[in-house]
């Protein structure tokens, strides 16, 4: 076994090649269906009915000139919902369907399903809701007065947490500067380009199938059965191709499948539930808005001394995923850097806004903005680099984390940082921006993270993915898992791990979607493990087959299976190359032999553990790390950003595929320039004012900057080929990257996301520096 | 998707017929052009209209060309058309300029010049650097026909003077005069494909170094687009330098009725409407041809 | 209440009965069944909607499909018959596609670009294709894939021309 693995780390054929991705040919000639693409017989058109109130009671839904409609087959409201009338997410405290009161716009309070869509459209005109309007809550700090209405629990508090590491007030005391800041943090909305959607197939024997556009196969399926009443065992969910999700497709697909199940159960019919844009910008989750108060202590040589964070988030109505979105900014909450004395609190608040939930990041993004603004401040103060600064604190193998845990390896971190410096050729920009007169100012800033790679200690029990494995007579192989491609390459880097593993051609694999009645729960496709959690369980499939093929191949090579070779579709003699066989010939031996050539495949996360009264333990089992530094362009007249290049450098371990991590990267750094500066749903008094792209912004071709990605791979001994995950770490660093940058230019710092111009501007005009 | 409600749809065949067809259903009807403004609003049910008057296929309103000393733009004309036409790159650089950054090729290829002046957005693109030039607008009903200058087209927010029965036929402007310079600035919250937060045209005539006319027109800074004539005559016969100009277009604060919105405060409209003028000033002055 | 239109699609005649309130993007992927067309916002703001009219960019969400009676409509399922062009080649090769969504309307665009300019600079590339948003690449593969187009187009019209010589 050991010289197996020393042989594949040495001659990789597929793994670490930039491969052409597998489901990329029918996307480039239109044929890839996603779920508005599919049609079934009798297929009806589903619609939800939504709350125009953040807080009210409900009275009265009268739907009796909406059931009378011609072409109207099904008005739904709460009683109607065959199953519970309950989401489960986390916690159990949403409702599929408003029954007595609504707490936010775009909550649901009926359903209806039609032969048209225009017919759909005209029933929910004619439902009438009666309601009695409520005082509603909406913003964190309100919910949190002792005046305030209680909209959720006792205090409106969703959830808390706690960190403590030493002493921090004697951290202060032997700190010889001390920064102290309120920063803030605005809604992000995904805006994957296709919108939700769901088609619910009621089929024989009470079962029903799900097609949607989603991430997480397992929760929808959970979901449908709650509130349909169906076992699980006869509820299908079905991935099909999905247009983007970026943690939007985590919890919301849970939802719309229950909305369009529970029509479908009740009309027996197919009924197929497509999002318009605004109904999806109103009514799903979206990035936390956050208050961050941050209090960072150091020495004036720079070594942190005590860090004390207040991390708020603002939850809207239901916890949804709150809970650990809240974990993990409060684990993340003092960056990739050593510090002694640490305390962390965080709570997350509910108001009468639509729920926050996953966005790629889940968490980080806000806190990252805090602590990496406090780094730029802290050697602003103490005359030193930000580099300098970075490297004193970073942490190495054998480091301690801010909660605890001991670094034992693939902590690439100090080299992001360097590399990056090297490539962006930081020290000439930084001395030749700060000299820059005139309108038009430059600035260079950097920012760095880590990120605790899968579901870690608050989700351990999701944390396993199951594989399945055929080799078929032919030699070709197929491989089930349950994660889902949602764009960012998973397939094709499940294909990667196959054919490495069992040493066939790349060409010879063919990775199925996700379907919940093929692989044993897996867990989400969500936390950045959709290469090493389900690559691993089938490396583990791919070893079972490989064990019962080597035994078949060893006799027909005359040796024995510890020498063999599996490569490229070929098996043959470590000692004997270029006088084996092909991997077909082995396989049809097999066959003969009647040797079984399916495999299951398993795998479970490595130990995490957690303290909930100290926060201290092992949260995650590995960690990836980057930095980006982003250079700007700044017009101070009139606070306009031009974001001129980015570099990124990052460690997720070995890099299966280069050119779907560079893409994953190049995408994370877009969307985080986008919450940077532009991206802000402005919402009053519970309404959201621009629920649509002419007014809530996304970067444009021309928004994006050049891009230089590197990779620092930092092997991880656990994971598939040595890789952790590259998913969220794109992202995360980029916005704080962008605003250390502005402020260099302008030497005055913005304390809130996104950096619009008109707030650049304001901030510019505040500082009396350009008058 | 939401769908658009139903309505009666007419398609004349000539301009003849799509006045008579506008006389007959007046209040009530909408002129289809491009569709590029109209087909959301009636989709998010902002307008109502029960008759759809589609005159897109009336290639005799989609040309350009100068007549005398005019340039006269048929109100089909695209943005893309408009802006492939020599004639107006050569003649009216500063409406050249703004088509530039107006949309995205697929909406250039839709929108026409005659639908963005009757939507009368107060952010509409073309409407500062047509109020440079000074344009004046043909429209004709069963009653006759009737030339509207710019100035007075505009009424409101998505409110123009046309009567319920005429429809938008030309849009008539001079060729930027001799020795005159022009430009167009808008500041959005992107690079592309955003509303204007706040748009300036400008067009300076110069006799020598002395300023024989100046024109300033601001989109996006109150109800409607508009001209700047106060700060204008501060330029007048002035010789133009960097000073006299910046001065100048502090003036323009007092020209412009601002709101705040999703896109920006009405304080930071102010202030960039000064920053704009004075840009916009210095780009024309820069352009003049000696 | 329908009207006929004729008009063709992909290099075929169609004769069919619309309603005047009808948008070409519900006729292209609901009557026509080429739902390699896609409908990402409705108001004309992403470009996933945009087929070629006459041979010029148009976004389907804001046309009405009684208005292209007589015009000649090209789709993403129109770009390539059975082999992939140029451009389709180019997307697979630089990673230009993730969840593909924005690409049947980038494609066109590109096509688009590419019939009226040989060798368009990155500037003119990202500048064509700022109407067409994209939440995944970060544009960057799909600005190196439309240049890649471009060489290999021009690279095949040499060695056409060679050939003939």
């Amino acid at each position: 076994m050991e010289k197996e693995i020393v042989t594949l780390k040495e001659k990789l054929n597929v793994v670490g090649k930039p491969k052409r991705r597998v489901d990329a040919k029918e996307k480039v000639i239109g044929k890839a269906l996603y779920v508005d693409d599919l049609r079934f017989p009798g297929m009806l058109y589903g619609k939800v009915k939504r709350s125009i109130y953040p807080r009210a009671r409900i009275r009265v839904i009268d739907t009796s000139k909406a059931k009378a409609l011609k072409g109207v087959v099904a008005v739904l409201t709460a009683k109607d919902i065959p199953g519970k009338n309950m989401v489960p997410i986390i916690v159990e405290d949403m409702p599929l369907l408003a029954e007595r009161e609504v707490r936010y716009i775009g909550e649901a309070l009926a359903l209806v399903a039609a032969s048209s869509k225009r017919t759909a459209e005209e029933a929910l005109k004619l439902i009438k809701v009666d309601y009695e309007p409520l005082t509603p809550v909406t913003s964190p700090i309100d919910a949190l007065k002792n005046t305030s209405p209680k909209i959720y629990g006792e205090n409106n508090i969703v959830i808390s947490y706690k960190l403590r590491k030493g002493d921090v007030e004697s951290g202060f005391r032997e700190a010889d500067v001390i920064i102290e800041r309120e920063y803030r943090t605005g809604y992000q909305e995904h805006v994957y380009l296709e919108p939700q959607g769901i088609i619910a197939v009621p089929g024989p024997n009470g079962s029903m199938v799900i097609y949607g556009s989603l991430q997480c196969p397992h929760y929808v399926q959970k979901a449908v059965s709650y509130v349909t009443g169906i076992g699980m065992n006869k509820v299908r969910v079905v991935q099909v191709e999905t247009g983007g999700g970026f943690g939007g497709k985590e919890d919301v697909p849970s939802w719309v499948a229950g909305y369009t199940a529970v029509l479908a159960y009740r009309t027996n019919k197919p009924v197929k539930l497509i999002y318009d844009r605004e109904e999806d910008i109103l009514s799903t989750s979206k990035r936390h808005p956050a208050i961050i108060k941050y209090r960072t202590g150091a020495k004036k040589t720079g070594e942190l001394t005590a860090v004390e964070v207040k991390y708020i988030l603002d939850a809207g109505a239901y916890a949804t995923l709150s809970i650990p979105v809240l974990w993990r900014g409060t684990v993340h909450a003092v960056g990739p850097y050593k510090c002694p004395n640490i305390k962390v609190d965080s709570l997350a608040v509910a108001t009468n806004k639509v729920p926050c939930g996953a966005f790629r990041g889940f968490g980080t993004p806000q806190v990252i903005f805090a602590h990496e603004s406090q780094m730029d401040l802290l050697a602003e103060e103490i005359g030193m680099d930000p580099i300098d600064l970075r490297l004193k604190n970073a942490l190495e193998e054998g480091d301690q984390t801010a909660t605890g845990q001991v670094l034992r390896e693939s902590v690439g971190l100090k080299e992001t940082i360097r590399r990056a410096a090297e490539l962006s050729n930081w020290h000439r920009k930084r001395r030749e921006y700060s000299l820059l007169k005139g309108v038009k100012r430059r600035g260079i800033g950097i920012s760095t993270v880590f990120y605790g790679v899968s579901l870690g200690a608050a989700g351990k029990h999701l944390d396993k993915a199951a594989s399945l494995v055929h080799v078929f007579p032919d030699g070709s192989v197929v491989v089930f898992q349950s994660l889902t491609e949602i764009g960012q390459g998973q397939r094709t880097v499940i294909a990667q791990i196959a054919s490495e593993s069992l040493g066939v051609k790349f060409e010879d694999v063919y990775v199925q979607q996700a379907d919940t009645s093929i692989v044993p729960d897996s867990g989400p496709t969500v936390a950045s493990r959709g290469t090493l959690m389900p690559g691993m369980a089938v490396i583990d499939a791919c070893k079972r087959i490989k064990k019962r093929l080597a035994a078949v191949a060893a006799e027909m090579l005359n040796t024995t299976p510890e020498n063999l070779v599996f490569e490229n579709g070929e098996v043959y003699n470590v000692y004997k190359p270029g006088k084996g066989m092909l991997f077909k010939e082995v396989v049809k031996e097999a066959y003969n032999r009647r040797v079984n050539l399916g495999a299951e495949g398993w795998f479970e996360a490595p130990f995490t553990s957690f303290n909930p009264e100290t926060g201290q333990g092992e949260p995650y089992f590995v960690y990836s790390y980057a930095t980006h530094i982003a250079e700007v362009e700044v017009d101070v007249e009139t606070g306009k950003v031009d974001v001129l290049k980015v570099t990124a450098v990052h460690d997720s371990g070995k890099i299966i595929n280069p050119a779907t991590a560079s893409g994953q990267v190049e995408g994370g750094i877009l969307q985080g320039l986008g919450y940077a500066l532009m991206e802000e749903l402005q919402e009053k008094d519970g309404y959201i004012l621009n629920p649509n792209l002419t007014d809530y912004l996304i970067p444009t071709s021309m928004d994006a900057p050049e891009i230089e990605v590197s990779f620092v791979e930092a092997r991880y001994s656990k994971g598939p080929f040595g890789a952790k995950g590259i998913g969220e770490p794109s992202i995360m660093p980029t916005a704080a990257a962008i605003l250390n940058a502005v402020s260099h230019a302008i030497g005055v710092r913005v304390f809130s996301l996104p950096a619009t111009p008109e707030k650049i501007y304001w901030t510019i005009k505040g500082s009396g520096r350009y008058t | 998707m939401k769908l658009i409600p139903p309505y009666r749809y007419l398609r004349p065949k000539n301009l003849q017929e799509a006045v008579e067809q506008l006389g007959r259903y007046g209040e009530e009807a909408k002129i289809l052009a491009g569709g590029t403004d109209l087909i959301p609003m009636i989709r998010d049910c902002l307008i109502t209209p029960k008759t759809m008057i589609d005159i897109s296929f009336l290639d005799e309103l989609r040309y350009i060309r100068e007549e005398g000393d005019m340039i006269k733009i048929g109100a089909l004309a695209t943005h893309s058309e408009i802006l492939k036409s020599p004639l107006i790159n050569g003649k009216t650089g500063v409406l050249a300029k703004a088509e530039k950054v107006l949309g995205a090729t697929q909406i250039r290829n839709r929108g026409t010049i005659g639908g963005n002046l009757c939507n009368a957005s107060p952010a509409a693109d073309t409407a500062p650097p047509l109020m440079v030039l000074n344009a004046k607008l043909k429209a004709i009903s069963v009653e006759g026909e009737r030339i509207i200058p710019i100035e007075e087209f505009f009424t409101g927010p998505r409110k123009n003077a046309l009567k319920p029965n005429e429809i938008l036929v030309e849009v008539q402007v001079s060729p930027e005069p001799e020795k005159s310079g022009s430009s167009f600035i808008k500041l959005g919250r992107r690079r592309a494909l955003t509303l204007s937060v706040v748009s300036t045209a400008a067009l300076i005539v110069m006799d020598g170094v002395k300023c024989r006319d100046a024109r300033i027109a601001l989109g996006a800074v109150a109800p409607t687009p508009v001209r700047a004539k106060e700060t204008e005559k501060l330029l007048i016969n002035k010789e133009l330098n960097g000073e006299v100009i910046s001065s100048a277009a502090e003036k323009v604060v007092e020209e412009i009725n601002p709101i705040t919105d999703v896109r920006g405060s009405a304080e930071y409209r102010r202030e960039m409407s000064k920053v704009l003028t004075k840009r916009c000033l210095l780009e024309a002055l820069e352009s003049v041809k000696r | 209440m329908g009207e006929i239109i004729e008009f063709t699609v992909n290099g075929l005649k169609r004769r069919i009965e619309v309603e005047p309130n009808e948008l070409l993007i519900n006729v292209i992927r609901g009557k026509l069944g080429l739902t390699g067309t896609k409908y990402g916002c409705g108001i004309g703001e992403c470009g996933s909607c945009t087929v070629l009219i006459d041979g010029e960019p148009a976004l389907s969400c804001l046309t009405l499909a009684i208005e292209v009676d007589g015009r000649e409509i090209v789709t993403i399922e129109g770009i390539a018959e059975n082999e992939l062009n140029h451009i389709q080649e180019a997307f697979l090769d630089q990673g230009a596609v993730q969840c593909g969504f924005c690409t049947p309307g980038m494609i066109i665009m590109a096509k688009y670009l590419l019939n009226k300019k040989r060798n368009p600079t990155e500037k003119e590339i990202k500048e064509h294709i700022k109407g067409n948003l994209c939440r995944c690449t970060g544009y960057i593969n799909i600005i190196k894939a439309i240049k890649e187009a471009a060489e290999k187009m021009q690279n095949s019209n040499v060695k056409a021309i060679s050939k003939e010589l």
